[in-house]
Parts: structure tokens; C-alpha cells; sequence
């Protein structure tokens, strides 16, 4: 009996403290899918991280769904005729796969469609983190010809680069929230593809910046005090409606780089000269977001270890060059507000 | 989060505001603006003296100069006395006399102060609290107090045997013969105690005061606490108006021209005002607040937010009157107006109303469509009981002064076209862009300084707080000069249409309805005053369309943004509904004619309304059928036929004793104008191949002639026109009649039937119309020349073919008969060709 008992805590106890001394398995989620073979990357969720585009105050929320809904044309059958995503040169084959690969969802079969669906999600994580990360799965045939690809995302704060290798950091408390094995995991270079925030947006810091005042400043719609205020029947000189205004232009001021207009379609507080002005700093701002995971990609296709020799052009979409020159249509006169919103609306 | 975001999420922040507001700062402000009212009474006491100075320096020298005969008397001629003068005891007779004058004097200005003093018990609160701070007597009773002291002060080092200075006793004596002067005056300005001069100027002066410190940039000016004081202050200052009126007339028995000089006061306080309102910020608590509920749907976000997180209903909006202060002017002035209406003095009652005219002159400068609509609002019914108070005008002294109020009436919507038509007459875009292009839009208070309409002001605040806040944004402002300017012409267009439709109301609301009203009424000659003032509104109406139009078409340049909302107007149409409503007024006056010819009244007196209706009625016969249009020929002519015959009647009358020639010219000029009416009927009817015009015509004189003795009727046509072809002179009124010759004229080279005038008569001579009529082929062959006169084609064609005519000579200088005859006969025999 004595014997038995020892044999059940040397299998029960001892055992895995020897087998995970560091307990870094101790999180594992038994039926942890693991989706792909090759990746090396681990699947983290949100939990476990700090972050301050968790707090989903209004302000914030409604600035991260505008950069990143209306960046790419929906309904591509419709209103957007003249909308089109191409892989130049021309390879039907490879069209499939890269569509595959953008497309996190699995069923969109067509390039245009998951380039858009792709350039969305990065847009929404690249103002959420300043940053996307994705990691490149592949195989290729005997004759080398690519049959498979996948851009399979990385917490963006889970990764970091030292050196010039890029490593994935799973502390226990992120691991336990993932049910993933904590630890740090090497990533090879050619692996991974890194997007930051562009520099010409202000970089990571000032998105850093914008979500923190955006999350700050809507906290709360009515002030708690004034509400204490208010049952007491307190005068407390509380004015509504000059709290409002001073959050209003904290925000303004504070995404002036990227034009967003806080959804007042009709913005009383500013001249309509200005609104549109903003409005173009919103197409541009969006413009150069396009560009940039655009490029970006397009890079990676074209270096190790993919070497594809092909580059996917998108057409019918406003380029940050276009949107240049309409600051100074607009700053001449003589022009029509309507036809300056239609042509820089992405559709 | 910014620093004064944090701030505005903490209590602490809004509890020390609300302090500091209502302790420290209220109090430095208070302090501040009771100082600044203390300075402005020392101006005003500082006014006071130097007003006085000068009769206080000839008392003085006056004084001075006695002595001086006194002791050069004494000096030349030495007198010496047979006594000996104590010195001591002079001195003291002088003291006791000066002393019993000063108290006969203090006894005489007691009496007259009781008899002010009864006066002052009746008068209201307001009214004592006015008299009491009459500045002329607080001066006096302050510098008495100051002498007084000073004495007591001298009385007291002289107890003590101290041997004051010189200086000292030199200020005394100066300030006890100022006091001693100063109370004369003061004695006969107690008789002004309630002069309305006075009082009138000390309320009207403290509501221009509070004005003037609501205006931008004052001190003060956008405090909320001052504002609201200054508007208590010039509200005050009106309901002691309204109380010095009241008192005026049932307490003091003020009399008409006193009362009169209130309603000038009142006047030029409102002017003041609609001169600096445009300087006021339109959310001032200068304004009065009315409640207004909101509608959930229509709120404002930030009220629906505070209603849902307070789980209240949404708090009413506050609605800014911005009217008060003209509403409380009008007030004064119509009580003025209606008083002389009870008292039946008419002129007194027409003046109170011109004085009103003269400053609403102002409020169309500004665009002040509500204030317009409010002086409109409150006159109607202020007129309408005069009129009907009036009763039944049976004088010449109760039709004028029904005429003179009706006149004024007449003059108000006049009045406010006026200022309207000052500001837009000959204005260029060019002009407007640099009223635009002064304004600021950095400074706070460069739109409250601005020349532009003061009715823009809100417009004007807002755009230029929309344009600071780019700054508070981006810390540099990004719209363009062009930008402000097309928003602003752009505004600036929007107003001057509100105004323009207002005073397109007053064509029914104040001229077409009260003009009918008094027609029902029996009031004739009012009625035919009002049309007269109508008209004339109709025409400066139609100036001002042509001016908005070269405006509003200058100022398509200023917009630089094609699908801005932008003024909307069909001036072509405005025009058109103008020249209606023109038509529609001379057709009233018309309408009037038959009643007009037969009232009597002193002629002098009166506008000869008659002449006037019938003048306009042949110019309106004339321009109807040169429209071609018949109805409304057939509507007048009947009216300007008998007009004609009874003018005809009334001429001879008073042309009697004048040489029959003059005699004849004169009364047969009615019957030439209907003549000519007549022969001008029949061209256009055959050039427009329109046989009604003809038809209206010739049935009037068919039925005239069917009930008059035709033959004598004729003969006398006849006789008369043969008489005036027979003298070689201009007559009365060829001029006019040669303008319808002219338009004759225009209309055929119009219609291509006369092309270059000096061709057609040179050249062409024999040329041929192509025209169906032959009265037109024959008129118009020598082209630019007429060539017969209107009424002989009348006769030709109408007058001597009536059966009564038979053996009457007319006459015929250029043979239209034969010609016509002629023109006829190959048109017949053309005819006859054709078919064959």
C-alpha cells in the first residue's frame, strides 16, 4: 500500500517536476489544436497582455473601426467598377495560392477579395499595436514551385526582434490565458513578415499617444461627480456642454495626422473647408496604410524564401499621390466638395 | 489626456470655478464697474460745473463790479459822513442782511420745493428715484456740505486763536459765493423738477449707458453677471419711461409738445440701439431668455445624453429675445400715440408716428426682418383704433388728419424698404468683399466691428468661432481667404433674401389688405393716400430687385465652391410679380375714380387724388393695350371713360373766367386723352390682331353715346378737335401723349414692321408692310413717322360712321379715309386674285 502510494506521487509529482523543472508546460491546454505542423510561432489570444487598445471606451472603439472598415472597397461587384486586384505577370495558379494565403478565413477564392479582407485585418492590428506580424508558411514541390502559402499571425506583442532575429516571448501569464507552453521561441528572419505603423503617420509612438488620449478621454460620458452632484441637487458649476466641447478638440487635436473626423458627419464645431481638409488627411492617412502593407507584402513575395517575381497591383483606389494633389485643388478653389469626396472615397 | 481635459474631469476644478466666479471675480468686477460708474458721475458733476462756471464768473464779476463803482465813488468823490461808522457793527449788519436774504431766499425756494414735493409723493417708485438723483441739485447740496465743514473747521482754529492762512479764507468766501449763486439757479430749476427734457435725457442717457457696456470689447462685455445687470438697468430705464408718460399726463398735466419731446427721446434711444445692436454678441444675457421644449428627435446630442444619464426629461432650450429692447421702445412710443388718439390730437398723433418712421430707417440697413415684422405687428392694431376712433371723417380737419396717420402708415413700410435700398444702391460685389475681407477672423471682437448687416452677426460668430477653433486643433489656421469670403457672401445673400421676402409681405399685409379695408369701409380719400404711398413703395420695390440682381449676379464670382447651397431667385420673375402688383395698385386707384370725382374738399388741402387716379388710369389704359392685354382694358377703361368726362366737367368749371382759348384747350384735354385712348385702342387691336381690345372699347362709347345725346356729343368732339388742329401750340399734356406715339412706334420696329428708322424714312418711302391689317400698312409705310394721329383714326374708323355723325366735318389732315378706302379696295381686289 506504502509502495503503491510512493509509486503514484513519483508518477503524478515527481515525474513532471523533473520532466518541466520550469513549469512551462503547466498552462497547456490539453486540446490545444495545433493548426499547422510548420508553424513554430504559438496562437496567443489578447489575454494576459496589458494594453491600452483593450479598453474599449467609445472614442477609441469608433477610431479603430473607421481606419480600418473603409480602407478597402466593399460589395466589389457593385459600386466599385473600376476596383481591381491583379498579380502581374498574369498566373491563375499562384493567384489561388496567394488568395489562400491573405484570406484568414478560408472562403474567399478570389484575390481581390482577400486582399481586401487581408489589407483590413492588418490595418485594424496595425493601429490597435502600431505593429503586425505574420509568420510565413510554405511548402513548394520537387520542382520547387510554390503550392502552399500562409501568413499566420503573431501577437504583435508577444514578438520581439534582437539582433536581427526575431523571437516570440510567452511569459506563464500569457501562456496561461492561451493555454499555450510558456517560454521564447526563435523565429528565423526570412519566417516572419514585420509591419510597423509608417513613419509618415508618426510612427508607433504617436498611435501610441492617440490611443491613450482617445481611451482617456471618453471614460466616462457624464462625469461621476456631477451625477453625485446632480442627485444632491449640488450646484457645482458643472458645464455639460464645455466638457464636451474640450474633449472634442483634445481628440481632433490628437488625430489631426490621420484626419478623423470623430463620426460628425456634419461637424458644427468646424468650418466645412476644414472638414474636408481632414477628410483628406483621412483618405491619404489611409492611402499610405494601403501602400505600405501593400509593399510590404509585395516584398515578401519577391525575396527569400518565396522569390515569386510578382507583384499584386490594386487599381481603383485613390493613391497618396492623388490625394496630394487634391490639397491643392483645394486650397486653390474652384471646385466641388461632392466630386472631391467621391474622388478620394475609397468606395 | 490634456491638462484642461483633466481639469474638466475633476469636481474640485468646477467647485473652485464656480467660487472664484461668484466670489472674487464677481466682486473685482462689481468693484471695478461701480468705480467706472463713479468716474461717469464725476464726468457727469464735472459737466455740470463746467456748465455752471460761466454764470458763476459773471455773478462774480458782477458782484465785483458793483463794488469796485462803490469804492471808486467813494474814491473820486470822497464823501464824509457827518457820523462816525463803527466798523464792527457794519460788519455785523452785513452779516445779518446777507443771512435774512439767504433765508427769504431759503422761504422762497421752500415754497416752490413744496409744491414740487407734492408732485414727488404721486410719482411712482422709479420716476422718485429718478428725481431724487438729479445731478444739478446732489452737486449743490454736496458742495454745501463741503463748505459747511470747511467753516466749522475755521470756526474751530479760530476758538483756539490760530491765525489761518489766506489761502483758506479765499476758498471759502469762493465756495460760499458759488453756493449762494448756485442756489439761485437751483431755485428756478426746481420749476424743472419733472421737465420731461430733463428726465427724458437722464432715462434714455442711462439706457444708452447699459447699451454701451453690452457692446464687444467693453469692459465687461462677456461677463454674463454685467450683462444681465445692464439689460435690469436699460429695462429700468424704459419702464420709467412708460412711468414718466403715465405721470406726465394724469399727474403734471404735461402738455402735448413735452409729451412729443418723450417720443423724441424714446426715438433716438431706439436708433442708438439698432445702431450698436449689430455690436452685441448675440448669446449676451443682454437678450432676454424665453424657454423653449425640445423635441427628443430634433436635440442636441449632449442634451439627450445628459437627459438619459439623469434619467430626467430634456431641459428647455434657451431661446434669446431678441427683440426686447424695440419691443419696449415701440411700447412707449404708441402709448404716446395712442394718448393723442384719445385726446383727438390728430397732428400731435401723426407726429409721434413720423418720429417713429425716422428711426426704423435703420432696421433695413441691418436686415432686422424681425424686428420688422415686430414694428409692423404692433403698429396695425395701434392704426386701426385711430382710424376707427376717427369715426366717420365729415370735415376737411378730420379727413386730414385721417389722411396724415394713414399717410404715416403708408410711410412705414416705406421706411423700412428704405434703409434696405440706402444699403444695396449701386453696391458692387467688389464693395462687399472688402466689407468681408476687413473682418478679422483671428480677432474675438473683429465681427462685432464689422460693416456688414446686423442681422449676419450670428453668422458672423459662428463662422469665426469655427475658424479659431482650426487653430485650437492643428495651432494654424488652414480655410483660405477665399473660403471665408464665399461663405460669407454666401450668408450675406441668404439674409438680404429673408429681408427681401418680408418686405414683399408688406405688398398684402400692409398696403393690398388695409387699402381694401378702408374701401369697405367708405374711407375714400384714406383708401386713395394709401394707394398713392403703395406705389410708391411698388417702385423704389422695383429698384431695389434691379440693384439685388446686379448684386446676387456679381457675387456668382465670390463662389469658389461649385455645389454650395447658394441664393436661388428668378429676378426676371420678381420683376414681373412686381409689375403685377404695380398694375394691381393703379387699378385700385382707378377703381376709385368714380368716388373720387365726387367728393368735395378744400382743394389746397388735399392731393388732388381725382387727378392723380385719372393720370394713372389713361397711363394704365394706354400700357394695357400696348401689352395686348385685353382683360385688363376691359377692367379700367369703363372707369377712365366716365373719369375723363367728369374731369372734362370739372375743368370747365374751373376754368371760368379764363380767355376762351384757354379756356377750351384746357377742359378738352380729358376728351383728347380719350380720343387718342380711343385711336391707340384700334392700332393695337389691328397690329396684334386682337379684336377684343377694340371690342372693350367701342362698347363703351356705343353705350355712352346710346344714353347721351349722340349728335351734340359728337359735334362737340368735332368742333373741339377741329378748334385744337386749328391752333398752332403745344398742348398741356402732348408730352405724355407724344410718349405713347413713341411706344407705338418702338413696338412696330419690335415686331419687325419698322426696321432702321432713318432708312425707312429716307429711303423707303414706298415701301409695304407685311401686315394683315391695312390701318397698319398705312400707318406704318412711312416708317418711323407716324403718320396720322391716333385720334383721327378713331374718327375715321369708329365716330364717323355712328349714325349720329351724318352731318359732321371731322377732321382729316392726311386723308386716312381715302387712304383706308384705297388700302381696302386692293385688298379686295388681292383677294379676288388669290381665288382666280
Amino acid at each position: 500500500m506504502k509502495k503503491d502510494n510512493w509509486k503514484s506521487i513519483w508518477r503524478e509529482k515527481i515525474v513532471p517536476l523533473l520532466r518541466d523543472p520550469l513549469f512551462l508546460n503547466k498552462w497547456v491546454d490539453p486540446y490545444y489544436e495545433r493548426e499547422d505542423q510548420k508553424r513554430i510561432s504559438a496562437r496567443l489570444n489578447n489575454r494576459g497582455f496589458k494594453w491600452v487598445g483593450y479598453n474599449y471606451h467609445g472614442k477609441l472603439f469608433m477610431f479603430l473601426e473607421d481606419m480600418h472598415l473603409g480602407i478597402m472597397p466593399y460589395s466589389l461587384t457593385r459600386s466599385t467598377g473600376q476596383f481591381s486586384v491583379n498579380l502581374v505577370p498574369s498566373d491563375s495558379q499562384l493567384e489561388n495560392v496567394l488568395a489562400e494565403a491573405l484570406d484568414h478565413k478560408g472562403y474567399r477564392h478570389r484575390l481581390s477579395e482577400a486582399v481586401c479582407e487581408f489589407i483590413r485585418n492588418a490595418t485594424y492590428s496595425i493601429f490597435m499595436y502600431g505593429q503586425v506580424v505574420y509568420e510565413i508558411v510554405y511548402e513548394k514541390d520537387s520542382s520547387g514551385n510554390l503550392i502552399r502559402l500562409e501568413f499566420l499571425d503573431i501577437h504583435p506583442l508577444s514578438i520581439k526582434r534582437i539582433f536581427g532575429s526575431y523571437y516570440q516571448f510567452i511569459p506563464w501569464w500569457v501562456a496561461k490565458g492561451s493555454g499555450v507552453r510558456a517560454g521564447i521561441k526563435k523565429i528565423p528572419r526570412e519566417k516572419i513578415m514585420f509591419i510597423k505603423f509608417p513613419r509618415e503617420l508618426g510612427g508607433r509612438r504617436k498611435l501610441v499617444h492617440i490611443l491613450k488620449t482617445l481611451s482617456s478621454l471618453d471614460k466616462a460620458i457624464v462625469p461621476e461627480f456631477y451625477m453625485k452632484a446632480f442627485a444632491g441637487n449640488e450646484n457645482i458649476g458643472f458645464d455639460f456642454n464645455e466638457y464636451v466641447r474640450a474633449k472634442y478638440l483634445e481628440s481632433a487635436k490628437v488625430t489631426r495626422n490621420v484626419g478623423w473626423n470623430q463620426r460628425k458627419f456634419r461637424d458644427t464645431e468646424i468650418l466645412e473647408y476644414y472638414s474636408m481638409y481632414r477628410h483628406l488627411r483621412f483618405a491619404f492617412s489611409q492611402a499610405l496604410i494601403r501602400e505600405h502593407l501593400l509593399k510590404s507584402v509585395n516584398q515578401v513575395l519577391n525575396s527569400q524564401p518565396l522569390n515569386l517575381s510578382v507583384q499584386i497591383v490594386i487599381e481603383g483606389v485613390p493613391k497618396s499621390s492623388e490625394i496630394m494633389k487634391e490639397f491643392n485643388r483645394l486650397q486653390a478653389g474652384d471646385l466641388s466638395f461632392t466630386d472631391l469626396m467621391k474622388r478620394t472615397n475609397t468606395g | 489626456m490634456g491638462l484642461k481635459n483633466f481639469l474638466y474631469s475633476q469636481r474640485w476644478f468646477w467647485r473652485t470655478k464656480l467660487y472664484f466666479e461668484q466670489g472674487p471675480s464677481f466682486n473685482a468686477f462689481k468693484r471695478l464697474y461701480e468705480g467706472k460708474y463713479f468716474l461717469k458721475d464725476e464726468k457727469t458733476s464735472f459737466l455740470v460745473l463746467k456748465s455752471f462756471l460761466k454764470s458763476f464768473v459773471f455773478y462774480l464779476l458782477y458782484g465785483a463790479f458793483f463794488v469796485a463803482i462803490f469804492e471808486l465813488l467813494n474814491y473820486v468823490l470822497p464823501v464824509k459822513p457827518p457820523f462816525k461808522i463803527d466798523y464792527e457793527v457794519a460788519r455785523d449788519l452785513i452779516v445779518a442782511i446777507v443771512t435774512v436774504v439767504g433765508v427769504f431766499l431759503g422761504l422762497y425756494f421752500t415754497a416752490v420745493s413744496a409744491v414740487a414735493g407734492g408732485l414727488f409723493m404721486r410719482a411712482t417708485n422709479n420716476l422718485q428715484e429718478l428725481f431724487l438723483r438729479d445731478w444739478k441739485s446732489r452737486q449743490y447740496i454736496r458742495t454745501l456740505g463741503l463748505t459747511t465743514v470747511i467753516g466749522i473747521y475755521y470756526l474751530g482754529l479760530s476758538s483756539i486763536e490760530y491765525k489761518f492762512s489766506v489761502f483758506g479764507i479765499f476758498t471759502l468766501i469762493l465756495l460760499v459765493s458759488y453756493a449762494a449763486i448756485r442756489f439761485v439757479v437751483l431755485g428756478f430749476r426746481t420749476f424743472y423738477f419733472i421737465h420731461p427734457i430733463e428726465a427724458s435725457a437722464t432715462i434714455t442717457g442711462d439706457a444708452a449707458y447699459a447699451i454701451k457696456h453690452v457692446v464687444a470689447g467693453t469692459f465687461g462685455w462677456n461677463k454674463d453677471y454685467l450683462q444681465n445687470h445692464n439689460r435690469k438697468r436699460a429695462d429700468a430705464a424704459l419702464q420709467a419711461l412708460l412711468s414718466l408718460i403715465n405721470f406726465g399726463v394724469e399727474a403734471v398735466k404735461l402738455t402735448e409738445e413735452q409729451l412729443i419731446t418723450i417720443a423724441r427721446y424714446c426715438a433716438a434711444l431706439l436708433s442708438f440701439y439698432l445702431e450698436k445692436k449689430k455690436h452685441i454678441p448675440s448669446e449676451s444675457f443682454w437678450f432676454r431668455q424665453k424657454q423653449q421644449f425640445q423635441k427628443w428627435i430634433f436635440a442636441d446630442s449632449n442634451a439627450v445624453i445628459m437627459a438619459l444619464n439623469t434619467g430626467t426629461s430634456l431641459s428647455p432650450k434657451s431661446i434669446k429675445d431678441k427683440t426686447w429692447f424695440e419691443e419696449q421702445c415701440l411700447d412707449v412710443i404708441l402709448k404716446l400715440f395712442d394718448y393723442f388718439v384719445d385726446k383727438k390730437r390728430w397732428e400731435d398723433a401723426h407726429e409721434t408716428l413720423e418720429i417713429l418712421i425716422s428711426a426704423i430707417e435703420k432696421i433695413g440697413e441691418d436686415f432686422y426682418d424681425d424686428v420688422g415684422k415686430l414694428v409692423v405687428i404692433k403698429i396695425k392694431p395701434a392704426i386701426a383704433r385711430a382710424i376707427n376712433f376717427l369715426g366717420d371723417p365729415i370735415d376737411n380737419q378730420s379727413q386730414k388728419a385721417q389722411l396724415a396717420i394713414i399717410d404715416s402708415y403708408g410711410r412705414l413700410g416705406i421706411g423700412l424698404l428704405i434703409g434696405l435700398l440706402r444699403r444695396i444702391n449701386n453696391r458692387s460685389q467688389d464693395q462687399l468683399s472688402a466689407e468681408i475681407n476687413e473682418i478679422n477672423w483671428k480677432a474675438e471682437i473683429s465681427v462685432y466691428t464689422s460693416k456688414l448687416p446686423g442681422k449676419l452677426l450670428p453668422k458672423l460668430e459662428e463662422i469665426g468661432k469655427q475658424y479659431k477653433t482650426e487653430e485650437l486643433i492643428e495651432g494654424t489656421f488652414h480655410s483660405p481667404e477665399w473660403y471665408m469670403l464665399t461663405i460669407t457672401a454666401q450668408q450675406y445673400l441668404f439674409e438680404l433674401k429673408i429681408y427681401f421676402e418680408f418686405i414683399k409681405s408688406l405688398h398684402a399685409d400692409l398696403f393690398q389688405k388695409n387699402v381694401e379695408e378702408l374701401i369697405k369701409a367708405k374711407r375714400i380719400i384714406a383708401a386713395a393716400g394709401l394707394v398713392e404711398r403703395w406705389l410708391e413703395f411698388l417702385n423704389k420695390l422695383s429698384f431695389f430687385v434691379f440693384d439685388f440682381r446686379k448684386l446676387a449676379e456679381g457675387c456668382i464670382n465670390l463662389k469658389k465652391v461649385s455645389d454650395l447651397p447658394w441664393l436661388e431667385m428668378d429676378f426676371a420673375k420678381e420683376s414681373e410679380l412686381i409689375e403685377k402688383w404695380k398694375n394691381e395698385a393703379t387699378d385700385k386707384l382707378i377703381f376709385l375714380m368714380p368716388v373720387l370725382s365726387q367728393i368735395t374738399l378744400e382743394k389746397s388741402e388735399f392731393p388732388d387724388y381725382f387727378g392723380q387716379a385719372y393720370t394713372f388710369g389713361v397711363e394704365a389704359c394706354y400700357e394695357a393695350c400696348n401689352n395686348n392685354d385685353a382683360e385688363r382694358f376691359k377692367r379700367i377703361f369703363p372707369f377712365v371713360f366716365q373719369g375723363a368726362l367728369s374731369a372734362y366737367d370739372s375743368i370747365r368749371k374751373e376754368t371760368q373766367g379764363w380767355n376762351q382759348d384757354s379756356q377750351i384747350i384746357y377742359s378738352s384735354e380729358p376728351l383728347e386723352d380719350l380720343l387718342e385712348l380711343s385711336g391707340y385702342a384700334k392700332l393695337y387691336s389691328e397690329l396684334y390682331q386682337n379684336p377684343e381690345l377694340w371690342k372693350v372699347c367701342e362698347e363703351v362709347w356705343t353705350s355712352y353715346l346710346a344714353n347721351a345725346n349722340a349728335k351734340n356729343v359728337i359735334g362737340l368732339i368735332a368742333a373741339t378737335a377741329s378748334f385744337r388742329d386749328g391752333k398752332f401750340m403745344i398742348m398741356p399734356k402732348a408730352i405724355l401723349r407724344t410718349n405713347w406715339d413713341i411706344k407705338f412706334r418702338q413696338k412696330l420696329q419690335e415686331l419687325n414692321l419698322v426696321t432702321d428708322p432713318s432708312q425707312e424714312f429716307m429711303l423707303s418711302r414706298q415701301r409695304r408692310i407685311n401686315h394683315p391689317s391695312a390701318l397698319i400698312r398705312i400707318v406704318g409705310k412711312y416708317g418711323n413717322i407716324l403718320p396720322v394721329e391716333s385720334r383721327d383714326i378713331f374718327f375715321a374708323t369708329y365716330l364717323r360712321k355712328h349714325e349720329a355723325a351724318q352731318a359732321v366735318e371731322f377732321p382729316d389732315r392726311r386723308d386716312l379715309v381715302e387712304q383706308l378706302e384705297n388700302a381696302t379696295s386692293s385688298d379686295n381686289e388681292e383677294t379676288d386674285e388669290d381665288e382666280v
